[in-house]
């Protein structure tokens, strides 16, 4: 019988104004940011790619490179060391190179031109094994199969999207329907052996070369198509156009989403995370990250230029996410890398966090994040239907059963049985993580309690030291000032006449004094800003206001 | 009506009659005509007299006030108002207690009926309109008075009643078993209440009739026999298993305790009746209070004559012995010749022993010596050893065992036999020391080994006697008021000062059945401080948060402090930390519930043996779909604590102190599965005064009435609206298995700021101001309400548009000089301060403007006693307003009443009015019954009603009526208003009759064109056809009007 005792609730301080998700710190730890001018001239960074994993364990895996086109060149970078291996230069002076890609063996790269033609090279030696002139305009995507070592596309401002056979002269197939320039185009992933383009001519047109030249599925669009990229499970693609992405579904033959976050044109689109991540940057210089569930925005990057390419460069047997590589119009390359170790349990953290969320248990998730202790199963039974958190109980039947009265703060039970000195002695001793946290809400409690001077008052020489340091971290803590202040005012009332007596003492009491100078000078600095501010307002608004 | 009238041989005829007169002259001055009519008191007759009498009562009082009251003065005549002021006027001394009193019986039964009769007059005479316009003084300025009688005869006149108090405080006495356990006997001031103790519910009341119930106590001979005394000096026998009356008797004074033995004659089955009876002494009387059934006679034995207040009196042994506590001494009596039982032979021999400190707690317990006990009658045996148990202020109990031969010896030790003082120590007490305050009770267990005690702090005691080892109860939430042991011995109970009492069983401890009543804030005049002490604590007064759930419609929420002990008198007003819910439709409280952080389950003392107080819960309010509960509490350091800023100016400790309170705003969810509000949002300093630093006071919160939504207004000078948002991470809506249901979770956060006053200066926190809100019913506009206490500035009303947040017009030409309440009834804004006021919105101009009629109590503290309430479904508007009438020697006033009006925002006399007996604290619009529900300073709740019709249940789920058609009406209210070029306009018949009938004509012609456009083989589908139909009868009305005209 009787009411049940329920521990004091923690204080909670006033967060900032933006709160640091999970995601947020996975993408900020893409760092040792490298910024370099492939092309030596400023060129735009108008490509990356990387091979796609090679179809087979028995083939050679790929060497961890990754293409970057600018310019009349196109640059191999390893992916281990971020170092140019080789760089093609083989184009006509006025030729510009566009979508340099690897071939999945790691041997060949493929690039078309502004001269309609499309080159070959062997990767060592970088000697041109092929060249296809059928293209009369700029060839602006060549892409190797994923599936077949010799088969590649290409897309070309002819208004048509070819399919190749390496050792053949002429395209294999051609798919006439665009109606203006194709500027994208991608193999489907898997068996599939479809293609899609996207083309000038607002239109997504989806090619199986099976049932020859036509279009099998058509999308139309407001606005042009700058890229098109399908997902990994390839029932959709996304397709950028203008400012906005469509995720058209291929199943059901219709747009599923629209994603309108950038300002301006969506230039390239990037899969991460085995495709639960969706990249895209823009000409806005704005890289978003999406998640490909519910289509969020959970992340954004910002660079200083427009963005017309970009890529996330996984490598390890595992193929995690390693490089962020993202090519501007200004001509720089920045690559961005993230380290494992630490970084892995962040994103493990992320993983939970987006799991708790999807799964509507983000309450309990931020609970055992808030460093609390860890419960089992026993604790989770015993507080069964007690998750009310609202204040203090009224009389209840049964209240706590006999002696299992659990304290989950020390010094809470030492501030029931009126131990105060004792209470505050244990919180500023406290290691747990919300050390802080408990000794403000000791702080407060005592102060609600009329039991300050109490249990601040008769300290020694030694249990003095903890408030007075605590003082000294606090002091500057504009959220909890007053109360700083206070437990400040207190101490310097019992213990005034006091001083000079140990040197220790008298040490932190000066140490207190320059933290409060410190203090005092910044807000005193504010102060001033605060009058300029006034005056301008009142110079400026006065007319304004009547 | 009772049983047997009986004559007693009572010698008490002079005090009787003064009564008798007293009250017919106290008729007399209220009522002119019919009191001394006796018997022949016609319900009709008097009327016209009484109109009379009256007019030319309030045109004197008219004289007499400078500020002429709102309608006639109606005396206050309600049974028990008038019994409190006889009362305290009535104890005479006992000298005169000489006469026979034997026609007096009578006379005193017609003066009761009269005065009911003289009630019922006066409230319909109040209704009549004639009655209203005689009263009707020149208040009016808007309206022109013949114009205002033209409505008035149209105007719905319907009579309106106030219903019975429910709730108020249970008697601070013991709570009585019956015998067989299975019901708990306890009283209020209005009827004995007998509760089962098996469901906790209330099994059946007996009314105490006119009088307030002073005493009670269970026949000892027949336990279905209940004595009650009320202290119109009557004693009424009730049996309470028939709720029968079985005797009455008029004994003409005040017994405070009553106790109730077996007549000592073992031939006899009467009872004997101990009485406390209080006056300018204090008397213990033996009755013998015999009715027709008993051949014996009724008659009275004074054992005791005392000059000091009595606190307890015990009877042990059928009267062998009787203990009686004063406050500094306790009294033994013993009685002498014991083999004589009649009542005339009743003598005691009183031994006194004073004590150093106050005593405030006693009990004696009799140790039954066993050996001679077999042979002879008990009650007869001279070795019954005495034991007492005494509580002091201070927090000991002494305990005496074996008191009586130590007493001897302690007087034997004085030498002179005479003196029969003896000091405590002499006795050589054990001490018992664990209470560090006042012990409140204490008692014997059934078989003496234990004591049981308890006290302000909330703990239950129980000491183990032989081993001095004690048990505890912690955490009862509320001092201990008094324990009484159940006849078995099974269980203990509890009665706590939050107006509830508890049954434990006294082997596991644990509730067997829970009592509670209304806990909300009551104000014992006697209990506040004495006059000459210092201003009058206007405050105790301030407004309780009171709001109507609009789930059910009959259950109110209102705040109420964790606990208040009666001994704990005090002009500051306890922090209400709690709120209750209350069912005024079934008459039970609901539910009880911590709104702040309290002191349920921690120490409520401060190291340095100060009280810690609680935060106080000031405003309440509850969304209009009842999912959202809004409370705003603050909590402030006490003066003691701030010690440490001490520089000798008390402004700037004052000023220091203020800035170190704490406000927070709480939002909080119904929980269907915890029948529960569940917490959701905190909002810290909801309002925050930047130049200080500190917070500001939050000074009126309001529900928006269309979607949830809070607006607060605080000191400063914003007002702000606060919205739920559903929560979102990562654009992921965040839910939660919150209050049970999975969920999207929600935020509050604030929506909009307004700033309705440019005024800032540096000095803003010294200057308090005060300041109401209200939202028009549709929520687009809110009216704010400033009072400046600078008297340089003038006080405003702001009307805000809520969608853009801009004060759209500033009134200032109202002078609402000490504006304590603010609403807005459709068009118009009430405005409640030094008079009432009613402003037309859309006309923009004053309708009319009325005194409040204050009485009793003058300058700026009045305003803070008026309570407003605002019906929108019957367009009513209710205000009460105090009554303090003038005091007696040392306290503030004998009486405070309220009178609460009701009035139509069109005419300035009220449309009913009447007074109630208590302090109304809190007022509240019903929905269910349209009208108001009033909490009082005696936490009694009343329901007003229109039509005179009881409160019927179950109630009907609410009909909701299409806002549009409401304002619809308005709009035909606003064209007969504005004057007569528009109605004529619409004078036009036709259309008229169109208006009348909204129906679109649809004629045969238009629907054969849809049917036989074709052969049937050959129609368009189904599907079409249905369509054109539709088409055809919903169209708009006008059109096909006009086509019909056409």
């Amino acid at each position: 019988m009787a009411a049940e005792v329920q521990s004091v609730q923690l204080e909670k301080l006033p967060s900032g104004p933006t709160t640091v998700t999970a995601e947020q710190k996975y993408w900020q730890s893409f760092g040792s940011l490298l910024q370099l001018d492939p092309s030596a001239h400023s060129s735009p960074v108008t490509s990356i790619t990387f091979p796609s994993a090679p179809p087979s364990d028995l083939t050679v895996s790929s060497q961890d490179l990754f293409a970057v086109t600018t310019g009349s060149r196109v640059q191999i970078f390893s992916s281990r060391t971020r170092k140019v291996v080789k760089t093609i230069s083989r184009f006509n002076v006025d030729d510009v190179a566009h979508s340099g890609n690897i071939r999945s063996d790691g041997r060949i790269v493929v690039a078309g031109g502004d001269s309609g033609a499309i080159q070959a090279f062997d990767l060592n030696s970088r000697a041109i094994l092929k060249t296809w002139k059928e293209h009369k305009q700029p060839v602006w995507t060549t892409q190797w199969s994923p599936t077949d070592l010799t088969q590649l596309m290409s897309c070309s401002d002819d208004r048509t999207v070819r399919l190749w056979d390496l050792p053949s002269d002429k395209a294999v197939t051609t798919f006439n329907g665009h109606q203006d320039y194709v500027r994208c185009g991608q193999f489907m992933p898997a068996q599939s052996g479809l293609l899609v383009s996207g083309s000038y001519d607002q239109t997504v047109r989806l090619w199986d070369p099976r049932a020859g030249g036509k279009a099998a599925m058509i999308f139309k669009h407001a606005a042009a198509i700058e890229c098109v990229l399908p997902m990994p499970s390839g029932t959709a693609i996304l397709a950028s156009a203008d400012n906005a992405i469509s995720v058209l579904d291929i199943v059901a033959a219709k747009p599923i989403h629209l994603l309108q976050n950038h300002q301006k044109t969506v230039t390239s689109l990037a899969i991460a995370q085995n495709g639960e991540r969706l990249l895209s940057g823009g000409l806005d210089g704005m890289v978003k990250v999406f998640e490909t569930r519910a289509w969020n925005v959970v992340s954004t990057m910002k660079y200083p230029s427009p963005i017309l390419s970009l890529a996330i460069i996984p490598s390890g047997p595992q193929k995690e996410d390693r490089h962020l590589a993202v090519g501007l119009q200004s001509g720089l390359l920045s690559i961005k890398t993230r380290l494992s170790g630490e970084q892995k349990v962040q994103a493990r953290e992320r993983e939970r966090e987006m799991k708790a969320l999807m799964d509507g248990k983000i309450d309990e998730y931020d609970r055992s994040k808030s460093g609390k202790r860890k419960r089992g199963k026993g604790a989770e039974r015993a507080t069964r239907g007690k998750d009310f958190t609202g204040e203090g109980a009224d009389i209840i039947i049964d209240g706590n059963p006999r002696g299992r009265v659990n304290y989950k703060l020390g010094w809470g039970n030492a501030l029931r049985w009126g131990e105060y000195s004792r209470a505050l002695d244990m919180a500023l001793e406290s290691k747990d993580p919300n050390a802080r946290l408990q000794q403000l809400t000791l702080f407060r409690t005592l102060q609600h309690r009329s039991a300050l001077p109490a249990a601040l008052s008769s300290r020694d020489e030694i249990t003095l030291q903890p408030v007075l340091r605590w003082l000294i971290k606090n002091i500057s803590d504009y959220r909890i000032t007053r109360l700083v202040t206070d437990v400040g005012l207190v101490v310097l009332d019992l213990y005034a006449e006091q001083l000079g007596r140990s040197e220790v003492i008298d040490d932190l009491i000066e140490r207190l004094m320059e933290r409060v100078n410190v203090v005092v000078g910044a807000s005193q600095l504010a102060w001033s800003i605060r009058g300029m501010c006034e005056g301008v307002v009142a110079a400026g608004g006065g007319d304004g206001m009547e | 009506m009772p049983g047997p009238q009986v004559t007693p041989k009572l010698k008490r005829k002079h005090e009787g009659e003064d009564a008798q007169r007293k009250k017919v002259r106290m008729q007399g001055k209220s009522n002119a005509g019919p009191a001394t009519n006796g018997a022949g008191v016609k319900q009709s007759s008097p009327k016209p007299d009484q109109t009379g009498a009256k007019k030319s009562k309030s045109a004197q009082k008219e004289k007499d006030l400078s500020a002429p009251p709102i309608a006639a003065e109606t005396e206050d005549l309600s049974p028990e108002a008038s019994d409190t002021a006889e009362q305290s006027g009535k104890p005479k001394t006992s000298s005169k207690r000489s006469r026979s009193r034997k026609e007096k019986e009578p006379k005193a039964e017609e003066g009761a009926s009269q005065k009911e009769i003289v009630a019922k007059v006066e409230s319909c005479s109040t209704d009549t309109p004639a009655d209203n316009q005689t009263a009707a003084t020149g208040e009016v300025q808007a309206v022109s008075k013949k114009h205002k009688k033209k409505k008035q005869k149209s105007r719905n006149t319907a009579s309106w009643s106030v219903s019975a108090p429910s709730g108020g405080w249970f008697l601070p006495q013991d709570a009585v078993f019956t015998p067989n356990e299975k019901f708990l006997i306890t009283a209020n001031a209005k009827a004995l209440l007998i509760y089962s103790t098996e469901t906790s519910l209330l099994a059946s009341t007996l009314p105490a009739g006119s009088g307030i119930i002073s005493a009670y106590a269970l026949s000892a001979t027949n336990p279905d026999h209940v004595y009650i005394s009320s202290n119109a000096g009557f004693i009424i026998l009730w049996d309470w298993q028939k709720a029968q009356k079985v005797g009455r008797w008029d004994i003409g004074s005040n017994v405070r305790q009553m106790v109730s033995v077996r007549q000592p004659d073992p031939t006899s089955n009467q009872d004997l009746v101990f009485c406390y009876e209080a006056g300018d002494r204090h008397i213990i009387n033996v009755h013998a209070l015999r009715t027709k059934a008993h051949d014996s006679e009724t008659e009275l034995k004074q054992i005791l004559k005392s000059k000091t207040t009595i606190l307890n009196l015990q009877v042990l042994l059928q009267g062998k012995i009787v203990i009686v506590t004063c406050a500094n001494s306790v009294l033994i009596g013993k009685r002498a010749k014991l083999h004589k039982t009649a009542l005339q032979d009743f003598e005691y021999v009183w031994r006194e022993f004073k004590t150093p400190k106050r005593v405030t707690a006693c009990d004696a317990y009799v140790r039954v010596s066993e050996t001679i006990s077999k042979s002879k009658d008990p009650l007869l045996n001279p070795r019954d050893d005495l034991d007492l148990a005494i509580g002091s202020e201070d927090g000991v109990i002494y305990l005496f065992e074996d008191i009586v031969p130590a007493f001897e010896k302690a007087e034997k030790s004085h030498k002179d036999g005479k003196k029969t003082n003896v000091e405590l120590d002499a006795l050589r007490p054990k001490r018992l020391h664990w209470h560090r305050e006042a012990v409140a009770t204490l008692k014997w267990s059934k078989d003496g080994n234990y004591l049981i005690s308890g006290g302000n702090e909330t703990v239950l005691v129980i000491w183990q006697l032989s081993t001095g080892k004690q048990q505890h109860l912690p955490h009862l939430t509320a001092a201990i008021e008094s324990v009484v042991v159940s006849p078995s011995g099974s269980s203990y109970v509890v009665s706590l000062a939050n107006n509830s009492i508890l049954v434990l069983s006294t082997t596991e401890l644990a509730a067997k059945t829970n009592i509670v009543g209304i806990q909300s804030r009551r104000i014992d005049l006697e209990q506040l401080p004495h006059k000459n002490s210092n201003d009058f604590p206007v405050h105790v007064y301030s407004q309780i948060p009171m709001v109507v759930d609009p789930k059910t419609g009959t259950q109110v929420i209102f705040s109420t402090p964790s606990s208040q002990p009666k001994h704990q008198a005090g002009a500051k007003p306890l922090p209400e930390p709690y709120m209750q819910t209350f069912d005024f439709a079934a008459q039970r409280p609901i539910s009880r519930q911590a709104l702040t952080r309290n002191l349920a389950t921690d120490s409520n003392i401060a190291p340095d043996g100060g009280k810690i107080l609680e935060p106080n819960v000031t405003l309440l309010q509850i969304s209009g779909d009842g999912q959202w509960l809004a409370s705003v509490d603050e909590w402030i350091p006490q003066r003691e604590d701030m010690s440490y800023l001490e520089e000798g100016i008390p402004e700037f400790n004052e000023e220091e102190r203020t800035f170190r309170r704490e406000v927070y705003l709480k939002i909080w969810r119904w929980s269907e599965k915890d029948s529960q509000w569940m917490l959701e949002t905190r909002i810290d300093a909801p309002h925050f005064l930047e130049d200080a630093g500190a917070n500001a006071r939050v000074l009126d919160l309001v529900s928006d009435p269309v979607r949830p939504g809070f607006a607060t207004v605080g000191e400063d000078r914003m007002v702000r609206i606060w919205r739920p948002t559903t929560r979102t991470r990562d654009g992921v809506v965040v839910r939660g298995v919150k209050g049970g249901a999975r969920r999207d979770l929600v935020s509050w956060s604030l929506d909009q700021a307004v700033e309705f006053s440019r005024r800032v200066s540096s000095t803003s926190s010294t200057i308090s101001l005060s300041s109401r809100l209200s939202f028009s019913k549709d929520a687009s506009v809110l009216a704010v309400g400033v009072t400046w206490h600078a008297k340089d500035d003038t006080d405003v009303v702001h009307l805000i548009d809520t969608t853009t947040g801009t004060v759209r017009r500033t009134i200032s030409e109202l002078h609402t000089t000490g504006l304590s309440s603010l609403a807005m009834l459709g068009r118009h804004l009430i405005i409640v301060g030094e008079r009432i006021i009613v402003w037309d919105i859309v006309a923009d101009e004053l309708v009319y403007s009325v005194a409040v009629g204050f009485v009793g109590v003058d300058g700026d503290r009045r305003f803070g006693l008026t309570r407003l309430a605002v019906n929108d479904d019957n367009g009513t508007f209710a205000v009460s307003s105090p009554r303090f009438e003038e005091p007696p020697k040392d306290q503030w006033f004998k009486k405070v009443s309220s009178r609460v009006s009701i009035f139509e925002p069109q005419h300035p006399q009220p449309i009913w009015t009447s007074n109630v007996p208590a302090m109304i604290l809190s007022l509240a619009a019903t929905k269910v019954g349209r009208g108001y529900v009033s909490l009082d300073s005696s936490s009694s709740i009343r329901v007003i009603t229109p039509q005179a019709t009881a409160f019927q249940l179950p109630t009907p789920p609410r009909e909701i009526t299409p806002t549009r058609l409401r304002v619809l009406e308005g709009d035909e209210k606003d064209v007969e208003k504005i004057g007569g070029s528009i109605a004529t306009l619409f004078g036009d018949e036709d259309l008229i009759d169109v208006g009348e009938n909204d129906k679109p004509v649809v004629r045969a012609e238009q629907l054969q064109e849809i049917f036989e456009v074709a052969p049937s083989h050959a129609l368009p589908p189904v599907k079409d056809l249905f369509n054109a139909v539709v088409d055809l009868y919903a169209r708009k009305p006008r059109d096909g009007a006009v086509g019909a005209l056409v």
